[in-house]
């Protein structure tokens, strides 16, 4: 381990924390990477970023299963209310006190699944992340609709399973651990050439394909 | 490459939105009657506001009777269309409406109605229902709460009604630095329920900027030759006063003080026509409806500066025009030239000469002027024939010739006369004219010689 790396955990920092740490700026980038080379956007950076950090912390069969059982719950309880008056904010935390109801009636059905048993208590911080993130989706649901909320539903899985492989590679673990400064001073100028990209997206490429191929 | 010349969205944010958009006309441009107030005091038309309502309180005391019998109902904040209902009647009489709760105590709520664009009637309740969605926030950018307001409806202009499912057609203009760089008419279809939005199913028709006649088409990112769900082209219209409309856009933009933007100009049959929206973020499928990339044309007028709108409308009539003109040569495979053109003609002795001819298809083979003839050494005759010229019958010799006509090489054979008191010394005749169409409006202002 490099002097830095060791200082750090000498000073109370435990190696996982700093493991976690140190991926977030890559796992950060490749979003960045697959909003503006690939087209993929997944509700902004935050959403994907947390729901994969919640796989990590959940185990990828319990975190997709109680996800997607969220998502479900969620737009169900929505279309139950979608006739009923109310303000946008009360009926965002009705929506989530009913999610929270079907989690907690899921759990001991899910968490035998996957070996070993759930990390509590921050598995109970995963999930809480898994079931706010539903505000996001049902914002979007209202502007947008619901095929292209399905749309948005699998590109944020995608990013979220993205960064829950980088969290889980024992190869990019020990690349951070070893180069941490090298790896955070990489994605410095890696984001300020991506922050000039003026070209088009790969997405813009299937867009556009009668312009180009005319 | 052709791609790097597409605008794509990053390009459009970083390069166009951003420098052109300060804080304060962004403020403008998301505030529809923010936009509507900067417009009118500039002289541009735009349609009449017939009510504002800011709160539910507001709401309750609403004069309905003072409304119009048509009329669109807008969110202040709204975006992409949404939340937009338009009712084009009153229904008749006061009509009554299944109250659920009422109907348990036996009564019926009487309550006036109107009838939507799509047909089906909509009543007081579902109207004010609507506006506090609209107040809350449902409909407007990051969900803040909005005001709702009243706005007079466009009527259809007939030359459209016959494309449109219902709603009315616009015409989206994107304008930079004062210039119009690209167009295209928005047509409703069935699919996006009578709104002129592209993203919600609409038909967009590229138009080409210089004779204002629609060419391609686009629907759902996809070229179309008919209007979905019809046998309807909606190619080669022409768009009336195209030449005042693209001065609208200009002006709208100057307004508002805005660099880049898509100006939304409608025609109202009794008014004539007026803008509708502004769009800080015109969308950019409008490359599809024209066939035609946008970034390589916003890069031509970017160092641009124009003092007047006329002379926008001009440079953008000169540079973006002739689109009609390339698709027709396509289509026929046939060059289009004008009366006169410019020909260049090779010599004996490896000179070439360069000059204005006269298209003339009242003449069968293509003469030069003697002097040309002695100038590049074509004097070997290979034969005479006799021609009936206004001068009577002459005999003339004939020469072999091979000239330059719009990048087009050909091999002729061509008579050889005194033309020195004659506009032209050179006319070129039916027989080297087969590759060719003829436009007499075209190169009016190329000079003789």
């Amino acid at each position: 381990m490099p002097q830095f790396t060791t200082f750090l955990v000498q000073n109370g920092i435990p190696l996982e924390a700093l493991i976690w740490l140190l991926i977030t700026p890559i796992a950060v980038t490749l979003i960045v990477i697959a909003r503006h080379l690939i087209g993929i956007k997944g509700l902004g950076i935050t959403t994907p970023l947390l729901i994969g950090f919640a796989f990590a912390t959940t185990g990828l069969t319990r975190g997709l299963i109680i996800f997607f059982a969220i998502l479900a719950i969620g737009f169900l309880i929505r279309s139950l209310l979608a006739r009923v008056r109310l303000l946008y904010l009360p009926k965002i935390a009705i929506i989530l006190s009913g999610i929270t109801l079907a989690v907690l009636f899921l759990l001991p059905l899910v968490a035998p699944l996957g070996g070993k048993s759930l990390p509590f208590p921050q598995a109970a911080f995963s999930i809480i992340i898994l079931i706010f993130s539903i505000d996001q989706f049902i914002s979007f649901l209202n502007e947008r609709g619901f095929k292209s909320t399905l749309g948005i539903v699998v590109e944020v899985t995608a990013l979220a399973l993205l960064t829950f492989s980088l969290l889980t590679s024992q190869w990019l673990i020990r690349a951070v651990v070893t180069y941490p400064l090298f790896v955070i001073i990489s994605i410095l100028f890696i984001n300020l050439a991506l922050g000039r990209w003026t070209g088009l997206r790969l997405s813009e490429y299937l867009r556009f394909k009668n312009l180009i191929f005319k | 490459m052709l791609h790097s010349r597409i605008l794509g969205i990053d390009a459009r944010n970083l390069l166009y939105i951003k420098p052109s958009l300060t804080k304060k006309n962004l403020a403008v441009l998301d505030n529809k009657l923010l936009t509507k107030k900067s417009l009118r005091k500039a002289g541009i038309p735009v349609p009449k506001t017939l009510g504002v309502i800011a709160s539910a309180k507001e709401l309750a005391e609403f004069e309905w009777k003072n409304l119009p019998s048509s009329f669109a109902l807008k969110p202040n904040r709204g975006f992409g269309g949404q939340g937009i209902i338009v009712v084009f009647a009153k229904r008749d009489g006061e009509v009554g409406r299944e109250s659920r709760i009422a109907h348990l105590f036996g009564k019926r709520t009487e309550e006036p109605a109107w009838i939507k664009a799509d047909r089906s009637i909509i009543g007081l309740s579902d109207i004010q229902n609507h506006i506090l969605d609209i107040l809350d926030g449902t409909f407007s950018l990051g969900s803040k709460r909005d005001l709702a307001f009243f706005e007079e409806r466009i009527k259809i202009f007939k030359l459209f009604k016959t494309y449109s499912f219902r709603g009315i057609p616009d015409i989206r203009i994107i304008i930079y630095n004062s210039i119009p760089v690209m167009a295209q008419l928005r047509i409703p279809t069935k699919e996006s329920g009578g709104r002129a939005n592209l993203h919600l199913g609409a038909v967009g028709v590229g138009i080409d900027m210089g004779s204002g006649i629609t060419t391609h088409a686009v629907h759902r990112d996809r070229p179309v030759s008919y209007i979905p769900g019809t046998q309807l082209s909606p190619k080669g219209i022409k768009i009336p006063e195209w030449k005042d409309i693209l001065e609208l856009a200009i002006r709208a933009a100057q307004a508002v003080d805005a660099q880049f933007l898509g100006a939304d100009i409608s025609i109202d049959r009794d008014r004539g026509p007026m803008i509708l929206e502004l769009n800080a973020r015109p969308g950019l499928a409008i490359q599809i409806a024209n066939m035609m990339p946008l970034r390589e044309r916003l890069e031509r007028v970017r160092d641009l500066r124009i003092d007047s709108p006329t002379k926008g409308v001009k440079i953008a009539q000169d540079l973006f025009g002739g689109g009609i003109e390339e698709e027709l040569e396509e289509l026929s495979g046939k060059k289009i030239i004008g009366a006169r053109e410019r020909v260049t003609l090779f010599g004996a002795n490896n000179q070439t000469y360069t000059t204005s001819a006269r298209i003339d298809t009242g003449a069968y083979r293509t003469t030069i002027d003697r002097s040309i003839a002695e100038k590049l050494l074509l004097t070997t005759i290979i034969k005479y024939k006799k021609v009936r010229g206004a001068l009577g019958k002459q005999e003339r010799p004939v020469i072999d010739l091979t000239f330059e006509l719009d990048r087009e090489k050909i091999h002729t054979e061509a008579f050889i006369a005194s033309r020195e008191d004659l506009n032209y010394d050179m006319i070129i005749g039916r027989r080297d004219l087969k590759k060719f169409l003829i436009d007499p409006a075209k190169n009016i202002l190329l000079k003789n010689q």
